[in-house]
């Protein structure tokens, strides 16, 4: 390859994980494949998630490769238009995705006022409403955040990564409308139950 | 009582969101017995009576309270209060990570107990580097190395240690990292910051050879630059995932590790707790800022 070639637009996908180029080997010849996402019991301590990519020739499975969790590596099979294996898994899977989304603002303004600001949002927000997130926004305190100069582009900047994991549902993964919001509310539920460890007290009876 | 405090909101729609916000805290305080669970965002934790007493000095000295209240379940606690955009509780532990009251049990209990979303390990800490560091300087871990993850290899002279299951380090929480090296950037403190990784392990030493060898073996598996140690800090491992880590330390130089620590450490010790607080109380409130 020439150092001219290094200036030119690829033609291709660029692959940050050495699975993604794998897959999209495999892709293209008709190989299906699936997510399987492992998460540790709340209770058991906190471990890594367990990514697990079922490959299938029509009805059989042919190979399975593991991976801890990696954003990108979660990117890249959505990139690739692989879904996972069940609707509760692909939830869990979205609640991670939004982890990461998020993480850009919230290395910004710090955890304080991330978390203000996205309770915020939610609770204006017709998310609220969803069985999958009303419940939990009752158990997390809330004081309203500060407004600054900055407030709006941070709500904006909220919007948008959850935004983001819709369009994916929709658009990469194929999901109905109806399908993906579902599916995106039960992802955010999933979030905001995690940081704010509303699960664990629930379980240690704390709730 | 979420029944009152929905007819709270339905009847002050007139009020601004601080205002209503303000009433249903009383209201909700008023309601409860004493054995409310606290809520907070932020948790401090110390690990011994200097570490507490500096950060009750200063907290005091900047207008915070620090309300001792205990729970029957989660112990004593000390409510710090509104510091920034966080709501800050300090709890002490046993010193070490380990055992009953340690710092990875209680952090966990406390963690799950109150939603927090961030861990302070705050306190003091060994420097590594007497030339270019002095006592009260503070230090923010950018990641943790476990010393004693450890293989213990025999060789034909004896044996050596094999330090790679240490790595690679954990890191610590990038947001809470992020807003200290922001403050570390402006720094208008009369003392110096410094970011970088910790060693942490159980062991308390007084050997400038054993330090030395350590961080000499440690320091070329690493990119962070090594900056000190401490004991408390594996504990908090154990208390968050992996991927999403809760923690951070906080800690202020008070010896390093060699022969002459017991010395000077009853002067030290105090400078370096007060620095830590100083710095953590003070960048936590200019947090809002952005």
């Amino acid at each position: 390859m020439q150092m001219k070639d290094f200036v030119e637009t690829q033609s291709g996908p660029i692959f940050t994980h050495p699975l993604l180029k794998l897959l999209a080997t495999r892709l293209s010849v008709g190989i299906l494949a699936k997510v399987e996402l492992v998460l540790p019991p709340p209770l058991t301590g906190y471990q890594k998630a367990k990514i697990y990519v079922h490959l299938f020739e029509g009805e059989q499975e042919i190979d399975c490769k593991s991976e801890e969790w990696e954003d990108d590596l979660n990117a890249g099979l959505v990139d690739l238009g692989i879904r996972s294996i069940a609707i509760d898994v692909e939830t869990d899977r979205f609640a991670l995705a939004l982890r990461s989304a998020f993480r850009k603002l919230e290395n910004r303004v710090g955890d304080g006022y991330f978390s203000a600001v996205l309770v915020q949002f939610v609770a204006e927000n017709e998310f609220r409403d969803h069985p999958d997130i009303s419940e939990t926004l009752k158990h997390i305190p809330h004081s309203p955040p500060h407004r600054g100069k900055n407030y709006d582009m941070y709500i904006e900047m909220v919007r948008d990564a959850i935004r983001g994991r819709g369009v994916e549902l929709k658009d990469k993964l194929g999901y109905e409308v109806s399908q993906a919001v579902d599916i995106l509310a039960g992802a955010l539920g999933r979030y905001l139950d995690e940081r704010f460890s509303l699960t664990r007290r629930r379980l240690l009876g704390l709730l | 009582m979420s029944a009152l405090l929905e007819q709270l909101k339905i009847s002050s729609t007139a009020l601004l969101d601080e205002e209503r916000a303000e009433l249903a805290r009383h209201l909700s305080e008023s309601l409860n017995s004493a054995d409310r669970l606290p809520s907070c965002s932020l948790l401090l934790i110390v690990a011994v009576w200097s570490e507490e007493k500096a950060l009750k000095e200063v907290a005091t000295e900047l207008g915070y309270r620090f309300e001792k209240k205990s729970h029957s379940i989660l112990g004593e606690y000390f409510v710090i209060g509104k510091v920034g955009d966080f709501e800050v509780i300090a709890v002490r532990t046993e010193m070490g990570s380990f055992g009953f009251a340690g710092s990875a049990a209680k952090a966990i209990y406390f963690k799950t107990a109150t939603t927090a979303t961030t861990i302070i390990q705050l306190g003091m800490a060994f420097g590594i580097d007497p030339t270019n560091q002095k006592f009260g300087d503070v230090l923010v871990s950018s990641s943790i190395i476990p010393y004693d993850r450890r293989d213990v290899v025999a060789t034909d002279h004896g044996y050596q240690f094999d330090y790679a299951p240490a790595f690679p380090a954990s890191p610590a929480r990038s947001s809470i990292v992020e807003l200290f090296t922001r403050e570390q950037q402006q720094n208008e403190l009369e003392f110096r910051v410094q970011v970088g990784a910790f060693i942490s392990g159980s062991t308390r030493i007084s050997s400038r050879l054993f330090r030395d060898e350590m961080v000499r073996t440690l320091q070329p598996l690493t990119d962070n630059p090594i900056i000190g140690g401490e004991m408390e800090g594996i504990g908090l491992l154990s208390v968050s995932n992996p991927d999403d880590p809760a923690w951070v330390l906080v800690k202020g130089i008070s010896d390093f590790a060699d022969e002459t620590r017991h010395s000077h450490i009853k002067e030290t010790r105090p400078i370096a707790c007060r620095n830590a607080a100083r710095f953590v109380l003070t960048a936590l409130a200019k947090a809002s800022e952005i």
